[in-house]
């Protein structure tokens, strides 16, 4: 016996069918072609947003850090600690950071800050921005006044409307504002959030008075190697961290543990924001998947008729096949533009 | 000596029988119905709701399978086809007027009436058949109207252009004018009969009404299940 089989392409006659038939519907199907963009936009843009930091962790791991090597202890640092600084050799730079009330002789106003006291070339890599600019790594600068020079955060120089040139008090000593900081190397512009920062010297520390016995100080050490850490350094760490650094309660940092770090914190943090978005897509694809049973229902007249037109079962099947493909393949496709643009949009909301 | 062949019916029904098992109930909707149809005949099948008449044009259009009995269509019986073969038949072979229209909302007067060649693939000078057949049925105007913008009798003319754009051997209509008034259906009846007289279309039709019956050569008339009378 022979069959209609002939002529019109059946899947060009599907595919036509499929398109007219949408019409009157399209406003429902770009709705559901959007739920599902939405969904894979997300997960592209997580995803996306995970390689692309992944990426600059891997490139800028020792801007993140700013040194090769850092050690960090809660207690000011012992001479045991200090000759171990000197066996490892290197370019090395302190700091002392410790938080406390900053005031503003000019506006008679009081902040919470962290002051860094700093010496040495510190951030050894990558770029921080002041200004005037080149105020970071801290070196001695000549002030109006003859006071000791303190950069400040920005955003506290606006909040309050000081200027460079003008006083702040920290504990009892006075110091010039020599710069305004905007950027730390290796750090967000949100960790000047909850306390601006504030670096002076770590000469002039002792003169505030802030930092005396039982003061909660972080002291740290960096270190810059010509050929970043090699075996000899790594060989004098792990010899140093069964006794010397337990006995000094001495953390120490390097520029793979720092990558690793973050890349652990992020991973935390992507898995979350992935499981965020794969229980929105499972529910959304079920809203969706209710939705297109709804729709299919509504076409099933459509369908009975064609039927009994003498359309096949395949071939009626297929043309709301093509319609649901489709939406899928379309959603998909443009929550992958979205996802993806999101990084470059990204950078241009949060400058 | 030579013998003149008789030519063998369009529609040929045998012992036709339908039943239906639900809610602990057996019901019995067709009980041995037989009949034959030859080509160019007409037929109409009338009797009071509930007696079987939608339910024998669905079996004998292969739309559903019969408890038991033979439906030979076209020369093909029917119960040994596949679903899609029987579809295959009734697109080469059946065209269909329902009570309701049942024209596909999304598509076009012209759309609707060209699905048949399409899916025979006669795609060739299928819009110019199809813009014909609704010149003929005094739709020419209205071919890229959609069904919403069309009036009951003007969808049941796209409906019948539907049905008979790719010349089917037979023509199942069920109660076509039982939604349209009576000035509405004298034109559409006019066109059912005039197609069978021009093209030799077999028509089968349920009605209620008894003019319309009365139009017909053939007459089954059917109670509960079974034809009573038949001329």
């Amino acid at each position: 016996m022979e069959f209609h089989s002939k002529g019109l392409p059946a899947t060009f006659w599907t595919v036509s069918m499929a398109w007219r038939d949408s019409r009157g519907q399209r406003k429902i199907l770009l709705l559901f072609m959007l739920c599902v963009a939405a969904g894979i936009g997300a997960l592209v843009a997580v995803a996306s947003l995970r390689d692309n930091l992944d990426g600059v962790i891997e490139l800028q791991s020792r801007s993140l850090l700013g040194a090769d090597l850092e050690l960090a202890t809660r207690q000011p640092f012992t001479p045991e600690l200090l000759n171990f600084a000197q066996q490892l050799g290197g370019e090395q730079a302190t700091e002392v950071r410790l938080r406390s009330m900053a005031f503003f002789p000019q506006n008679g106003e009081s902040r919470f800050v962290q002051v860094r006291a700093v010496e040495g070339g510190f951030p050894f890599y990558g770029e921080s921005e002041t200004e005037p600019a080149g105020l970071l790594p801290m070196r001695d600068i000549q002030t109006r006044s003859g006071l000791p020079p303190a950069i400040v955060e920005n955003s506290l120089l606006q909040q309050l409307a000081l200027e460079t040139g003008e006083t702040i008090r920290l504990g009892t000593l006075e110091f010039e504002i020599a710069g305004s900081l905007l950027r730390v190397a290796g750090e967000s512009e949100l960790g000047g959030f909850f306390a601006p920062r504030i670096y002076i010297r770590a000469k002039d520390l002792a003169g505030t008075g802030l930092l005396t016995t039982g003061s909660i100080a972080r002291h740290r050490m960096y270190f810059q190697f010509t050929a970043g850490l090699g075996e000899r350094e790594r060989s004098l760490l792990n010899a140093a961290r069964e006794d010397l650094f337990i006995e000094s309660g001495v953390e120490f940092t390097t520029v793979e543990s720092r990558s690793r770090n973050l890349r652990r914190v992020m991973n935390n943090i992507f898995d979350f924001l992935n499981l965020i978005g794969f229980v929105a897509l499972v529910l959304g694809g079920i809203g969706v998947g209710g939705a297109v049973q709804v729709y299919i229902k509504e076409k099933l007249n459509t369908m009975a008729l064609l039927r009994c037109l003498g359309t096949s079962a395949t071939t009626t099947f297929r043309i709301y096949l093509w319609q649901i493909v489709a939406i899928g393949f379309l959603g998909s496709t443009i929550g992958s533009a979205i996802g993806v643009s999101v990084q470059f949009l990204l950078p241009v909301f949060f400058g | 000596m030579t013998t003149q062949q008789q030519p063998a019916p369009i529609l040929s029904v045998h012992d036709l029988r339908k039943d239906y098992d639900g809610g602990g109930h057996h019901l019995q909707i067709l009980r041995s119905v037989s009949f034959d149809l030859m080509p160019g005949e007409t037929l109409s099948i009338v009797g009071p709701s509930g007696s079987g008449k939608t339910t024998l044009l669905g079996l004998c259009a292969g739309l559903d399978e019969p408890s038991s009995g033979t439906v030979t269509l076209a020369g093909h019986d029917m119960g040994t086809l596949s679903e899609t073969e029987r579809g295959s038949v009734r697109a080469r072979h059946v065209g269909f007027v329902f009570q309701s229209f049942q024209l596909i909302g999304s598509l076009t007067a012209l759309e609707n009436v060209m699905i048949p060649l399409e899916l025979l693939g006669q795609n060739k000078g299928a819009r110019e058949k199809a813009v014909e057949l609704l010149r003929r049925v005094g739709l020419e105007d209205r071919i890229h109207h959609y069904p919403l913008q069309l009036s009951g009798g003007e969808q049941q003319r796209v409906a019948l252009a539907r049905a008979c754009v790719h010349q089917p051997a037979i023509l199942f209509a069920d109660e076509p004018t039982g939604n349209l008034d009576s000035a509405t259906s004298a034109p559409i009846v006019e066109l059912m009969f005039g197609l069978n007289r021009e093209m030799g279309t077999t028509l089968v039709l349920v009605t209620h009404d008894a003019n319309l019956a009365r139009s017909t050569q053939k007459c089954l008339k059917m109670q509960d299940g079974s034809v009573i009378e038949s001329h």
